[in-house]
């Protein structure tokens, strides 16, 4: 059981952690002159943001570009990944399916891309749109997989079972019954993978080999130019968007 | 009406069920009398198409209905657990196969309505399945198996989780939806009460094995049945209370 004690203590110590590395980044973002031993930056402007969107940054085209990745890979992922488990699920040897998609996190991330990159350049995939998209599904996708596992339950077989009892096709028996079950869990994996894409850096890396441009990818490029305002401006581009989905989410489960 | 003849099962090499044979005559209610893991859930999945036997034929009045997917058997399985859709209310449970068949929408409201009152539901067609009891949860499961007039209605033990006396009350209530529904069903049960109240026919699995009782003397008879020993066990309870006095 918590203790009111330990309540008392650890929620305001997380909500300053979560908090101290934004307000960091909020003040790099839209000071200028921060010089030691200032405790704050002497000028406060809009400028670094103004320059995001300049044709040398592009900073809110790396955004759109992140966007647009990381919702196509969360919608196909969590898509395929739902009916893949449910076919592993019921598979005689599921185990050994299972086993194959913890693979690209059992030989870490930046290893499988490595494997993988050579089929990317041999299918003209690498410096392509295409090619992050297809490697960041492959691992989304198997996290999706194994994230629904716990889902097909003997329980969720047997309302299957009931629903064609009651005349209702396959189809119709995803749609009607167990989609409507697996809601939550939907949404979740959705969000997961989500992040999984948006944060991705590795495996972009290298098979968009510099020319697809992830916001991942610029805060590192800012980064290794020590032009910390805009890797400022971008890690906020890239963490409060994920601030308001949580808090969205968060409120719609409550709301459920 | 229903006719089953030599069905038999293997799971890994091991016999579930052994050249089974069954008859089940029009509104007339097959009792099955049988322990955990005798196979009566096998056979029931069998004839509503929902696990293929390894032999054996089935037959519902005079179509072979063997190799026929469950939606088109007209055979209504029911599971130990009044398994209501979570997110679906009431009415909406019971509504859920006439909506799949393309029923009007209409009709439905029509027949839903009666059902809700004839298995004494009314004023809960609102509600979800998490706040109904026991006993509810197996009414809406009944209805939204009636309200589609099955041909076959397949009860797998669907009052072993309720308690004594909601249990008593679902029977008589099936008794009566069965009577007036004229129905035809294989009722599966480890009690020998239940077993005698809802029956008409009666049989005892054991192994992978039917034996079937055409006559209700000779089920009783039968060792397997527990009703010497329920007759043996209430007789001498009767005679302690009475020296007690």
């Amino acid at each position: 059981m918590v203790s009111s004690w330990d309540q008392n203590i650890f929620k305001p110590l997380f909500v300053v952690f979560l908090l101290i590395p934004v307000t960091v980044l909020l003040i790099l973002a839209l000071g200028t002159q921060w010089a030691w031993p200032e405790v704050l930056p002497k000028h406060w402007t809009l400028s670094n943001w103004n320059r995001a969107s300049g044709s040398e940054q592009q900073l809110y085209a790396g955004f759109f570009t992140s966007l647009a990745i990381a919702s196509s890979v969360a919608l196909s992922a969590t898509l395929f990944g739902f009916l893949t488990s449910r076919s592993i699920a019921y598979a005689k040897h599921g185990n050994r399916w299972l086993i194959a998609a913890y693979s690209p996190y059992v030989i870490s991330p930046i290893l499988y891309a490595i494997w993988i990159h050579i089929f990317f350049v041999r299918g003209n995939l690498a410096g392509t749109l295409a090619g992050v998209l297809v490697g960041q599904f492959l691992l989304a996708y198997p996290y999706a997989v194994i994230f629904f596992q716990g889902f097909w339950t003997h329980k969720i077989r047997a309302y299957e079972e009931l629903s064609a009892t009651l005349g209702s096709s396959f189809r119709k028996t995803q749609l009607k019954v167990i989609l409507p079950m697996a809601t939550g869990l939907i949404t979740v994996c959705l969000f997961q993978c989500f992040l999984i894409s948006w944060f991705e850096f590795g495996l972009t890396s290298l098979i968009g080999v510099g020319k697809i441009k992830t916001l991942p990818i610029m805060v590192y490029t800012f980064v290794q130019e020590a032009n910390i305002h805009m890797a400022a401006v971008a890690s906020l581009m890239l963490v409060l968007p994920i601030f308001a989905i949580s808090y969205f989410r968060r409120s719609w489960i409550l709301k459920r | 009406m229903l006719s089953v003849k030599n069905i038999s099962k293997t799971y890994s090499n091991n016999s579930i069920l052994n050249n089974i044979d069954l008859e089940v005559a029009h509104r007339k209610t097959l009792s099955i009398l049988g322990k955990s893991g005798c196979g009566k859930t096998t056979l029931l999945k069998i004839i509503a198409g929902l696990v293929e036997a390894d032999d054996g034929s089935i037959r519902v009045k005079e179509d072979d209905i063997t190799k026929m997917t469950p939606q088109k058997r007209g055979i209504i399985y029911l599971f130990q657990e009044a398994m209501l859709f979570p997110h679906l209310n009431v009415f909406n449970n019971m509504s859920f196969g006439l909506e799949i068949a393309g029923v009007p929408k209409l009709e439905i409201r029509e027949k839903v309505t009666h059902f809700i009152s004839e298995l004494g539901l009314a004023g809960l067609e609102g509600r979800m399945p998490e706040e109904l009891s026991g006993g509810q949860k197996q009414r809406v499961a009944f209805g939204r198996a009636l309200i589609l007039s099955p041909k076959i209605l397949l009860l797998d033990e669907p009052f072993g989780n309720l308690d004594a006396v909601t249990r008593e009350e679902m029977q008589a209530l099936y008794k009566k939806v069965a009577r007036e529904h004229k129905i035809t069903s294989i009722f599966v049960t480890h009690d020998v009460k239940e077993a005698l109240t809802v029956g008409q026919a009666f049989a005892i699995m054991e192994g992978g094995r039917l034996d079937i009782f055409h006559d209700k003397k000779d089920f009783l008879q039968d060792p397997r049945s527990g009703a010497g020993k329920e007759r043996s066990f209430w007789t001498e309870q009767y005679s302690d209370g009475s020296q007690d006095q």
